[in-house]
């Protein structure tokens, strides 16, 4: 296996953001010597635009890539711009050569995709956010580490092979640590970094002996089958060796488990979740966001790609967790509805006494990580059908999970510019001093609880119905009443936005660019609630992919 | 030629190490050589069971690691260095101003 | 003209996106006001003439052609699971449609009246307007999905406007009691939803066609696939009976029945009209309404329940009402209690009476209700009744008026509620007999705190004298007026003889009219006048004297306990804060303690002496969060290894 020439175009995405991170950062170059505040201001303006530029071009080609939009019919006519389509399009997940992974390492196909576009979404809205925001230090190095940490994620998406699946998700995490200790000064925001950083490493070394381990069963089996060829670490070929083998064996489950563990603290599962509300809280608000959302749908992706494909024979199912016979274990879907479970009930219900927005917010995502797990649980089910369903239902929730928590942490955001503190109480009669404000704050946070017909409901009705045909009744359960758990802390927040009297009623401004990026977001909640066909149809392309 | 359960072994005793200097370290520079330890255990692992099989991507892929791992002990010492500013100490323990 | 129904619902939408949008940006508060009210009661009343013209054309549709589906777009098409956005106009929707936005216009013109002068009207205008909108989504949906979200909505609008007055404490954990207490129903409608789907493969309620394929219904198609059983380890069950339980409890949350009342009495914090619309009309009604649109699929098991949740209710709620003296909690227990009534009658499976209870109650409780806002508003917001008294001259209408719901009330001949309640009780006499005295020893009690309650703010002297009571405006009166004339004739809708509504709505419903019993007519109507005219006597006369202002009830003498007993509701309340709530408190703290730095510092301190010992470094005590963190983390790596280690 070959790189191609024609390799180029599938991976087009991921070289213009590495392009556009050092454009970024060699645009600071030339504006060092930034000491007055206006000065200062329009250095970072000058950064941000660029970023938001940038990202919204590559947004832009990779959606005309995906053909999701529109795709160029076969006998469109030829010329300058219609072959512009084509050569994009031929490397889009659509083309012949999206069957075949890139050196077997990654995949172009429509779960990549997906998981592009939501990601360099995510970065774009996230960019603007921070616009019109006081201006950070170095702003050019702050856009690059967040375009860098989008490539990651990006590669993130695609990678089927695990020294990719390794660097990708470095690459993802190094800027991640640097962002969410950005503010050098600022005690929270180094203690933040430093959680995080000291977490992450150590999960990385879970999930490099978890890759060591299952690498091993590969070398063992290929040795005695007596294959050759270098490509050990591919997950297509490990799953074929597994199948050869027959039975799987404690050191393939070993290894299984310390990647869902190494994995699993990027995605927030309990018993790995203990750095996330610390760093949800400590980081710029907007880095949180961007924490929140892209990282994870990032991290969910890779985790699905990583566990179907390599580990079907350990899939096991989900009705059981407490095996009949002591001799069986079930397999990852029951590992995980396991997790879902306690995901569920620790995140729930820790978010209930917070009194900081942004930590309640930080257990709240936690929560929402196992409403998303259950789309991964769905995966037990006998029926391809079932199957599909779940995977859909994952990616619908992943999709409509980013864009309300980028609204609701970006509220945050605004408050936070006026008045420098993230507590709740700063949000009382956020009503009275900005109604607008208030109505985006009211559709992310009911979108969040669940309520129809905004896309939070849909998603988590989608996902309920998937797990429940998979036969996790139990978990469903568990997922309705903790919904009503969570309703409790979510009308908090409203409360305090509508009912609650503020200190003062001098009005808190919206800056232009923030209300651009909020009300995108709420635009894309009800528009995704009210017409969640237009990604359902998207999404239906995944399973053909997933149902390898 | 050793077995190659020996090097599996040795591997493992290092990544428990690795995992009780996490656990039981406080000064943040061994807390990262712990984690050192722990990327070392497996990267051991992983040549070994290259070696076993006589392929390269086992070693390839301890290349890489070895490489990340420089880059991010760089931006754990920055990070480091920047709480040590504020704070005057390299404890982990002492950085405890987010709970609850 | 009926492909057009989508407009109904869309009228009132635009009045709210026009009062919150634009209304409140122009010109002073005077005009904010006075615009706002206007823009919300012309688009109610727009979609109450669109109703009609609707109803009309339906009616003058065949038979059996009766049911128009209306799809506007498919909302979701997502492997088997294909929704419709879709609306349906037939019999039953049609007269919810009419109930919904005639006394819904009725009471958005009393409002104007009502809130005048209030600081945030248009606000108000635009969550009434949103309101009728998710309502007559409820009503009109054809499907499971899209009744669900307007379930949600008018929970969610129920919620805004009983908040409404913020400034009162009381209001603002009333609102939040009212949405966490449903969202319990809403859980298992949600799984009730899901069940269905597994089931029948399908959300929508009945038949059409849908993207030019046929799609089925579950409504049509209940019978068969109801009776199928399923078991559940240990027990058997059909499947309707597991579907219409699950429905059960969605509908105790929404009609405020045992166990899921208490949110309702609460709910009277918000402003009096409210009460009338959300709280006495229309959306406590849902629930009714939900078991009518399903009732094919609802076992004789689920049904018996059904039954006795209701008659149960209806007695409970109306001791409560008779030991109150809030003007509208009286009110408030009086709606439950007829409620109870309403679901009592779908349990014995007379739906169109039902839904007759349903309509009648709708317009005289609303009459009710706004006559009591009358009074609060004409008494400078006095809602105790011991402060009231002799109000009848001051306020000529709104004694007359409420005079005349009280009676419909108490079913009175020949007013509105005698028909529907009789229809009812006459119907439990041939079904269960227990079920029969309990509601006629309901009926009795209605009688008597009504009786209590006119003697008690129309009759005697004025207790409290730190205001001046006047009459309310015409704006306020015209519309009582109006609903008491309503009151007056709707029991001609489903006469004996006659019986319009069940030949109207024979299509949904498949039943033939009841018979009527004319000795149980006599009998019911002078047991309620004379048990209506006890409860006058006793504390118009008798006791005239005792009732002073923060006085016990003169009954509570005799009664004590039992007395204390009914005014607290049978302690409903008293036992979920003692049980439930503590409970759910402590469980939160411990999580929260638990899984988080302090609590697995707690965890962390006694493993961390041990390798505190070990590695002579650490102090005791002090130990930092980063590795408590590291530790659950591989604590939990450790227990699922050991897991497969024991398991293998």
């Amino acid at each position: 296996m070959q790189f191609a020439l024609t390799d180029v175009p599938r991976i087009l995405p991921e070289i213009l953001l590495l392009v556009l991170a050092l454009l970024v950062l060699g645009s600071d170059v030339f504006e060092r010597w930034a000491n007055t505040d206006a000065a200062r201001t329009e250095q970072h303006r000058a950064s941000a635009s660029l970023a938001a530029l940038g990202l919204g071009m590559i947004l832009i080609i990779a959606l005309i890539q995906s053909g999701y939009v529109y795709r160029l019919p076969d006998d469109a006519p030829i010329n300058f711009l219609t072959n512009i389509v084509r050569n994009l399009q031929n490397g889009g997940p659509a083309s012949e050569l999206a069957t075949t992974p890139i050196l077997g390492a990654f995949a172009t196909d429509d779960l990549t995709m997906i998981g592009r576009l939501v990601v360099i979404a995510a970065a774009f809205l996230t960019v603007l956010l921070t616009y019109d925001a006081r201006p950070t230090a170095n702003p050019g190095e702050f856009y690059t580490l967040i375009i860098g940490s989008t490539l990651g994620m990006c590669l993130m998406a695609g990678s089927s092979e695990l020294i990719m699946t390794f660097l990708a998700i470095e690459l993802t995490s190094i800027p991640l640590y640097v962002l969410a200790g950005y503010f050098r000064n600022d005690r929270q925001s180094t203690e933040a970094g430093m959680k995080y950083f000291l977490f992450g490493a150590m999960s990385s070394g879970i999930l490099l002996y978890g890759m060591s381990l299952t690498y091993g069963y590969a070398a063992t089996a290929a040795v005695t089958q007596g294959s050759t060829g270098n490509n050990l670490t591919q997950f297509e070929r490990i799953r074929e060796l597994v199948a050869q083998a027959g039975e799987p064996t404690v050191l393939l489950t070993l290894g299984m488990l310390f990647l869902i563990a190494g994995i699993g603290y990027k995605v927030t599962v309990v018993p790995f979740h203990g750095w996330s509300p610390d760093v949800y809280q400590g980081a710029p608000t907007p880095i949180t966001a961007f924490i929140a959302t892209a990282s994870k749908v990032a991290s969910f992706i890779l985790l699905f790609r990583l566990l179907t494909t390599t580990f079907p024979v350990l899939t096991g199912a989900a009705d059981v967790i407490i095996p009949v016979e002591a001799s069986t274990f079930t397999g990852w879907t029951s590992l995980l509805a396991l997790l879902a479970f306690l995901t569920l009930i620790v995140g729930n219900l820790a978010a209930l006494p917070q009194t900081n927005a942004k930590r309640l917010l930080a257990y709240s995502s936690i929560a929402h990580a196992g409403f998303l797990l259950m789309g991964l649980v769905a995966w037990s089910a006998s029926l391809a059908m079932d199957r599909e369903a779940g995977i859909a239902s994952l990616l619908y929730y992943l999709v409509a999970y980013t864009v309300m928590n980028l609204g609701v942490f970006g509220v945050l955001y605004v408050v936070d510019q006026h008045t420098r503190s993230d507590e709740i109480s700063v949000l009382n009669g956020l009503a009275r001093r900005n109604l607008g404000l208030a109505v985006l704050f009211t559709i992310f946070v009911f979108s969040l609880a669940g309520i129809p017909p905004l896309s939070g409901f849909f998603a988590k009705f989608y996902v309920f119905m998937a797990a429940w045909q998979a036969g996790a009744e139990w978990l469903v359960i568990v997922g309705l009443i903790t919904t009503i758990i969570s309703l409790y802390y979510y009308l908090r927040l409203l409360r305090a936005v509508f009912i609650v009297p503020p200190d003062t009623d001098a009005p808190i401004p919206t800056p232009r660019w923030m209300a651009t990026s909020l009300v995108l977001s709420a635009l894309l909640v009800i528009v995704l609630g009210l017409f969640p066909n237009i990604i359902l149809t998207i999404i239906d392309n995944v399973q053909a992919v997933a149902g390898r | 030629m050793v077995p190659i359960s020996y090097y599996i072994m040795l591997s493992a005793a290092l990544f428990t190490l690795g995992v009780l200097g996490v656990l039981i370290r406080r000064n943040a520079i061994v807390v990262f050589m712990s984690v050192e330890l722990m990327l070392n255990a497996a990267n051991l692992a992983l040549v070994a069971f290259a070696l076993q099989r006589g392929g390269i991507d086992g070693q390839v892929l301890v290349f890489f690691v070895i490489t990340v791992a420089a880059a991010e002990v760089a931006v754990g010492l920055a990070l480091l260095v920047a709480i040590f500013r504020n704070k005057r100490t390299a404890d982990v323990d002492e950085v405890n101003q987010l709970h609850g | 003209m009926l492909e057009l129904i989508w407009l109904i619902p869309l009228l009132p939408f635009v009045g709210f996106l026009l009062n919150a949008l634009l209304v409140g940006r122009i010109g002073d508060a005077h005009t904010q006001e006075r615009s706002a009210g206007y823009v919300a009661v012309a688009a109610v009343a727009a979609a109450f003439v669109l109703a009609l013209v609707a109803f009309v054309q339906l009616g003058n549709l065949p038979e059996e052609e009766r049911l128009v589906n209306v799809n506007l777009w498919t909302w979701i098409n997502a492997g088997d699971l294909v929704v419709p956005f879709g609306l349906m106009f037939d019999p039953l929707t049609g007269v919810m449609t009419l109930l919904v936005t005639g006394v819904g216009t009725l009471i958005h013109i009393y409002s104007i009246g009502y809130m005048h002068g209030d600081s945030r009207v248009v606000r108000y205008f635009a969550y009434l307007n949103l309101f009728i909108t998710m309502m007559l989504f409820l009503v009109m949906a054809n499907n499971m999905l899209l009744l669900f979200l307007g379930w949600e909505g008018v929970g969610l609008c129920s919620f805004l406007l009983i908040g409404y007055w913020f400034e009162r404490k009381s209001a603002s954990s009333a609102a939040v009691k009212a949405f966490v207490v449903n969202r319990i129903g809403d859980a298992a409608i949600l799984l009730a939803m899901m069940t269905i789907f597994l089931q029948f493969g399908t959300l929508n309620f009945f038949d059409m066609i849908l993207d030019g394929a046929e799609v089925i219904g579950f409504v049509e198609n209940a019978g068969a696939v109801a009776q199928q059983i399923v078991s559940v380890p240990g027990q058997d069950f059909r499947i309707g009976t597991i579907i219409s339980f699950l429905l059960l409890i969605g509908v105790t949350g929404k009609s405020a029945q045992i166990p899921l009342f208490v949110w309702l009495p609460d709910a009277m914090a918000g402003p009096t009209p409210v009460s009338a619309l959300i709280h006495a009309a229309t959306m406590v009604t849902a629930g009714v309404y939900l078991i009518a649109r399903t009732h094919p699929i609802f076992t004789d098991t689920t049904l018996g329940l059904v039954t006795w949740i209701g008659a149960l209710t209806a007695l409970v709620a109306a001791t409560a009402a008779v030991a109150q003296w809030d003007i509208k909690r009286v009110l408030a227990y009086s709606t439950v209690s007829q409620l109870g009534y309403m679901v009592a009658a779908a349990g014995m499976g007379i739906y169109v009476a039902a839904i007759f209870h349903l309509l009648t109650h709708g317009i005289f409780k609303a009459l009710l209700f706004l006559g009591s806002g009358s009074v609060i508003h004409g008494t400078h917001d006095t809602q105790d009744m011991r402060k009231m008294g002799g109000l009848r001259t001051a306020m000529p209408y709104t004694f007359v008026t409420y005079l005349i719901g009280a009676a419909a009330l108490a079913g009175v001949f020949p007013l509105a509620g005698f028909w529907s309640k009789d229809e009812i009780v006459g119907h439990a006499l041939t079904h269960t007999i227990p079920i029969f005295i309990i509601l006629f020893l309901s009926s009795l009690l209605t009688a008597f705190y009504m009786g209590r309650q006119l003697a008690l703010v129309f009759w005697g002297e004025q207790r409290d004298h730190s205001y001046h009571a006047h009459e309310s405006g015409a704006v306020m009166w015209v519309p009582l007026v109006i609903l008491a004339a309503l009151t007056v004739v709707a029991g001609g809708l489903n006469l004996p003889g006659s019986h319009w509504l069940t030949d109207w709505l024979f299509p949904v419903m498949e039943e033939e009219a009841a018979e009527f019993k004319i000795v149980l007519g006599v009998v019911a109507t002078l047991a309620a006048i004379g048990a209506g005219f006890g409860g006058w006597y006793l504390y118009a006369v008798r006791w005239a004297k005792r009732i002073k202002v923060d006085a016990k009830d003169p009954l509570y003498r005799g009664m004590g306990d039992i007395w204390d007993t009914m005014a607290e509701a049978w302690f409903f309340d008293t036992v979920y804060n003692k049980t439930i709530v503590p409970g759910y408190r402590s469980v939160a703290g411990f999580f929260a303690q638990v899984f988080d730095p302090e609590g697995i510092d707690g965890l962390v301190n006694g493993v961390g002496r041990a390798f505190g010992w070990a590695s002579n470094g650490v102090r005791f005590f002090q130990n930092g969060y980063v590795r408590s963190y590291a530790l659950a983390f591989f604590l939990g790596v450790v227990v699922i290894v050991g897991y497969l280690i024991v398991a293998l």
